[in-house]
């Protein structure tokens, strides 16, 4: 899980900066074990969770925002797969691609990204 | 769930304040979705009325003297109607703060009133659940006491958020176990002690038979000389403060106890059974019963029902029925704390369309150790209110001893990444409830019985990283990260964007699924479908039922709204679907150019057509780095007289054309809108273009007048003129069109450039004539045409 940290790490570095940090927190899905909520550094407030003299509206105030599930491939489907889960081991993420849009392009509604206005698409293209 | 943090302190001491309790809720896996934050109160005693009169003045009020257990007593006006002597009350002292209000001396009709008495709204709970007046307390209540204090009345509620996995955390007592386990607290287990009445010799009165298996394990005591009344106060507020409305003191216990261990209970008045006797069956199909919230339901063979010798009782792990719903009159009880099959209790529930909150638990599974443990705290519960028990009989399986799994801290390490000593692994697992005992380099752990979902070395591993906290993995670079993992397909996706993108289209991102509507626009239109549409078996709304068939739905959606804006140029790469039995998937990228309609355009004319044409042999460019080569085609979405296949080395690369005008119509497009459709894997590769010096030697240019049928396209004439040219012919261009009276009716008049050279020689007028002439053989051939006289 550290080597799961690491790379979201890494991922979170290249979308949103240098100083991004990633924090997980316990959860619960079926192909994973240990699982993990994946959250990253706000970078609308770098985590301060204030902006411009309020509270962060991207992260409200919390100083994180979330990204997704993660976890160390569940045994079983390592062994559905063919592989050995006692030889090997893996991990396993999945992230929301509108909420990186939506903090990357700062988008204040998710519902920018399935109306395709052409205005928006040359703006953000 | 709702987590009434006063409820929480009963079973474990915490010394934090509500964000605390959140936050490490939140880093145990349990996040809290909301707070409801209660109003500060002070000032609040308890008080017995020692004397309840009338008051002189005002036929509406009273006056009583209050004993809070001072010095003196207080007298205390009150236009409350429930009140009588005797009663212990919660009383407002002056300087106390309430909701809204601060209570000050003031002057009744005459009569100094030293403070209020107390009700519901006062202390932040719903009048409506609770007396209609003052609140009453139980009569041993200590005078004096600290009524908010007591009652932990400020103590915020959570709403927390319980993963799938984690049904023994549906309680307060679930809760408090991790809570106790994160902070290295002990847990006070809720008192289960009761005095059950001599055990008949001929065995319960009452008997229970599972006749379907997907009832595990059932719990059955029987109470007697059971009296309905008010519950406790302290009962009451636990549960209004959870959101569960009080009714009357049975009714709640069973919510109390299902609230509190997570195990639901039903109550069933035993003298209402038919038989004495309880059988969990099937339903009859067309069997009729009537449920407690008053629907009269019709049964089918999946409900799972618990019946009498006559009738069904209750619908498993659901709901009960009317006709042996506890009354006031009820004296003698029959409990029941049932495990079912998870999956068929989750069927039913769906099939009925009836969540409750005993289903929400039962369809998870609950665990077979739950049901004697709920028994005997609700046995406790109802002796305190003067019920006598007999002892608990369970039926179906026998609880099993939950496996033990080895770990080891090397394990710990190579899982979570991060060095966790043996120590610490002990502790955060006992902390749980595990039981742990050293074995060599290892420890063997053995879950707690109410740990169904523990069932590998993964399980406890996670376990250890919970309680440690995900706080302590380190971010590590994995050694594979210096390697890149190339995608074919994320690459030529990438490369077709970028070279479209060039050429001033945006990307869209449109809807993979779609509801009907889409396709019975392509059917209005009289626009064939390319195979059967791909339905969903579970939609989660109509507008979702249908796999797109087509880019183009989506992308003529987004035209109708901006019609306005023209030109318009949009792009999308995504999958259409569609075949049956077995669905195709097929990665396609469409480019689509809007252009406004010309008013003095002839219809024959369509000059956008050949400005996407140009476009779209641009874009083929850039992603081939080759010419590719138009020729006439069919697509049952394009204008069949404006269609062309773009081939690159004489391969089908994409077909571009004027989108079919009944389509635009069925959309209500006005605009001319033209479409490029390529699969994603008929996309050439790229090859770097080679040098081939240019010839030295002039050319020989020859404009040719043709008069052919006006269903041919230029681009078919171009082509047939290359393939009867013999490798001098470096250029041909249509480069006029004409139709009127100087050409015969029905022809038209193309004017096509031909531009002749030879690599390696000067070409003569001679040389040039032959291969004219081959040139107009094969337009004759291959075209029909002739030459304009």
């Amino acid at each position: 899980m550290g080597h799961l940290k690491g790379m979201l790490t890494g991922m979170c570095r290249e979308l949103f900066g240098p100083n991004q940090a990633v924090r997980f927190r316990p959860s619960f899905f079926p192909f994973t074990e240990p699982s993990a909520e994946v959250d990253t550094t706000c970078p609308g407030c770098a985590g301060s969770g204030t902006r411009e003299g309020g509270t962060c509206k991207t992260c409200g105030g919390s100083g994180w925002i979330e990204l997704g599930g993660s976890g160390m491939v569940h045994p079983g489907v390592l062994r559905e797969s063919g592989y050995d889960p006692e030889a090997v081991s893996g991990f396993a993420f999945g992230v929301g691609i509108e909420r990186i849009a939506m903090v990357r392009h700062e988008l204040d509604d998710l519902r920018v990204l399935f109306e395709n206005d052409p205005k928006v698409l040359a703006a953000l293209a | 769930m709702k987590l009434p943090i006063a409820w929480l302190r009963d079973y474990i001491d915490l010394e934090l304040g509500t964000d605390e309790i959140a936050g490490q809720l939140a880093l145990l896996g349990f996040p809290v979705d909301g707070i409801e934050r209660r109003p500060n109160l002070s000032g609040i005693v308890v008080g017995r009325l020692t004397k309840v009169e009338k008051h002189p003045n005002a036929d509406r009020l009273q006056v009583c003297t209050v004993d809070t257990g001072g010095a003196s007593a207080l007298t205390i006006a009150t236009a409350a109607t429930n009140v009588a002597q005797g009663q212990v009350v919660p009383v407002a002292v002056i300087g106390a703060k309430l909701v809204g209000l601060e209570i000050a001396p003031r002057t009744m009709r005459g009569i100094e009133s030293e403070g209020m008495l107390v009700s519901a709204g006062e202390i932040g709970l719903a009048d409506e659940w609770f007396e209609d007046g003052i609140l009453q307390l139980a009569p041993e209540t200590p005078l004096g006491a600290d009524f908010v204090k007591m009652y932990r009345l400020e103590d915020d509620v959570l709403d927390v958020e319980i993963t799938a996995n984690r049904v023994d955390a549906m309680s307060v007592l679930g809760l408090a176990r991790e809570l106790a386990a994160a902070f290295a607290k002990s847990v006070r287990v809720p008192d289960t002690s009761f005095a059950p009445a001599p055990a008949r010799p001929q065995g319960s009165d009452a008997s229970i038979t599972l006749e379907s298996p997907d009832c595990k394990r059932f719990v059955a005591q029987r109470f007697s000389n059971v009296s309905v009344r008010t519950a406790p106060f302290w009962m009451r507020v636990r549960l209004a403060l959870a959101g569960q409305r009080p009714i009357n003191n049975l009714v709640d216990i069973s919510n109390f106890v299902m609230l509190e261990t997570g195990q639901p209970l039903h109550f069933y008045d035993f003298e209402k059974l038919a038989g004495r006797r309880l059988i969990v069956r099937d339903a009859r199909p067309g069997e009729t019963m009537l449920t407690l919230d008053g629907e009269a339901r019709t049964l089918q063979s999946i409900d799972l029902v618990i019946a009498d010798a006559e009738r069904a009782q209750c619908l498993a792990g659901l709901r009960g029925a009317a006709s042996s719903e506890v009354t006031e009159a009820t004296r003698e009880l029959l409990l029941e704390a049932a495990s079912f099959s998870g999956p068929r209790i989750r069927r039913m529930s769906v099939a009925m369309g009836l969540r409750t909150d005993a289903s929400s638990r039962h369809e998870k599974g609950l665990p077979l150790a739950l049901g004697e443990r709920a028994a005997a705290r609700a046995a406790h519960l109802l002796q305190a209110e003067g019920a006598s028990a007999q002892p608990a009989f369970a039926t179906g399986a026998e609880i099993e001893q939950p496996a033990s799994i080895r770990v080891s801290a090397a394990q710990v390490h190579a899982l979570l990444g991060t060095i966790v000593a043996d120590e610490e692994i002990a502790l955060s697992l006992r902390g749980l409830g595990f039981t742990v005992a050293a074995d060599g380099d290892a420890f063997v752990a053995t879950p707690p019985a109410w740990r169904g979902d523990i069932k590998l070395r993964e399980d406890v591993i996670e376990e250890v990283g919970r309680i440690t906290g995900y706080d302590r993995i380190g971010a590590e670079q994995p050694p594979i990260l210096d390697q890149a993992i190339s995608s074919r397909d994320y690459h030529d996706a990438r490369r077709v964007a970028h070279a479209i993108a060039a050429l001033g289209y945006r990307e869209a991102v449109t809807f993979a699924l779609q509801g009907a509507q889409v396709r019975e626009l392509h059917e209005r239109a009289g626009v064939a479908l390319p195979g059967p549409v791909v339905e969903i078996t579970n939609p989660l709304s109509e507008e979702q039922r249908y796999m797109r068939f087509s880019l183009l739905p989506g992308l003529l959606t987004i035209v109708r709204r901006h019609e306005a804006e023209t030109p318009l140029r949009l792009f999308e790469i995504g999958h259409i679907f569609h075949g049956a039995p077995e669905p195709l998937e097929t990665e396609m990228v469409a480019w689509l150019l809007v252009m406004p309609k010309l008013a003095d355009e002839p219809e024959w004319r369509d000059a956008g057509f050949l400005d996407f044409k140009g476009e779209s042999l641009a874009f083929l460019r850039a992603i081939a780095g080759r010419a590719g080569e138009a020729v006439s085609a069919r697509h049952d979405e394009l204008h069949p007289g404006k269609t062309a296949s773009l081939l690159v080395d004489g391969k089908d690369a994409a077909l571009i054309g004027a989108v079919d005008p009944r389509l635009l119509a069925s959309y209500d497009i006005t605009s001319r809108v033209y479409a490029g459709l390529a699969r994603m894997n008929d996309i050439p590769d790229y090859r770097v273009p080679r040098y081939k010096p240019a010839s030295r030697y002039p050319a020989i240019e020859r404009d040719l007048a043709l008069i052919v049928a006006p269903e041919i396209p230029a681009m078919d004439i171009e082509h047939a003129a290359r393939a009867g040219a013999d490798g001098v012919l470096t250029d041909v261009r249509v480069f006029d069109e004409y139709r009127g009276p100087q050409v015969e009716s029905g022809k038209k008049s193309i004017a096509l450039r031909v531009v002749l050279q030879r690599d390696d020689a000067t070409l003569t007028d001679a040389e040039a004539d032959r291969h004219v002439a081959a040139i107009l053989a094969s337009l004759a051939e291959r075209c029909g045409a002739k030459i304009r006289a």
